[in-house]
């Protein structure tokens, strides 16, 4: 854990604060100082300064580690998914992501986010409603009904894709496919994946009828 | 006295659920820190700062 902890000097820096803070306010608590002057600034540090930094460092870390894997993995009922994508034998789509450097622990957050203007809040919006999902609808179910029941909410958008599979890359264009759907698939008519030419990214889930 | 004693504890349950949210990133200790931790830190320090304005006035 230690080796965790000190990789990541913003979650560092907010134990550290969260640490001295409760070293101070415990003093308070157990010496029952007088009200001096130097108690009051040591309150200040305690329960104004040290834990208002522990806030916002904490928040940047926690906002991060909610784009972890990992995050998603802990609801039941995301494990399957989790478990694609740590496989390194699996060929799907998300795996295969997974398996990017470029997105590695975080590839359901790179391919589930919104890039639009306001993207990091509208997908944590988005996580907001999963959460009120899981604890009203699918928190006792069994894996087996909760993998054929659980789907996306919208068609999956190209631009989702397109924010790095940019379709202006001659590599990309190369391929005959692409470069004779390019208008379609710029504008949606075609899709990427899901429906599309490259096929449900989580296959698994797809049960056929 | 009796009010900074409770903004002492709130700050130490506020810093406990950030702590835990940090150490256990998994809904529900991240949504407790950024709702109920956060809200138990503001009313400590609320109250820290009523305190001393208090004590400032007589």
């Amino acid at each position: 854990m230690e080796s965790w902890i000190f990789n990541n000097p913003i979650l560092a820096a907010a134990l550290a604060c969260a640490g001295a803070s409760a070293l101070l306010v415990l003093w308070f608590l157990v010496r029952r100082p007088a009200l001096s002057h130097a108690t009051k600034l040591v309150l200040l540090a305690g329960i104004g300064i040290l834990p208002l930094a522990t806030a916002t460092t904490g928040n940047v870390a926690d906002f991060e580690a909610t784009k972890e894997r990992r995050f998603c993995g802990s609801c039941h009922v995301m494990t399957p998914y989790k478990n694609d994508s740590e496989d390194p034998h699996s060929t799907t789509l998300a795996a295969r992501h997974a398996r990017n450097g470029m997105f590695g622990d975080a590839n359901c957050y790179a391919c589930h986010a919104d890039y639009g203007m306001y993207g990091t809040v509208v997908t944590k919006l988005g996580g907001l409603r999963h959460v009120y999902e899981y604890v009203l609808h699918y928190r006792n179910t069994p894996l087996d009904e909760a993998r054929r029941t659980i789907h996306i909410r919208k068609p999956f958008p190209n631009a989702t894709c397109m924010h790095c599979h940019s379709t202006e890359n001659p590599t990309w264009n190369a391929v005959p496919e692409h470069a004779s759907l390019l208008d379609r698939v710029r504008r949606g008519d075609v899709s990427c994946a899901s429906e599309g030419c490259h096929g449900p990214a989580h296959p698994f889930s797809k049960v056929a009828p | 006295m009796t009010l900074l004693r409770i903004a002492a504890v709130l700050t130490l349950i506020g810093l406990a659920l950030m702590v835990w949210s940090m150490l256990v990133p998994t809904p529900l200790p991240v949504m407790l820190a950024m709702t109920v931790g956060q809200a138990f830190g503001t009313a400590a320090f609320a109250l820290y700062v009523f305190v001393v304005v208090r004590e400032l006035r007589r």
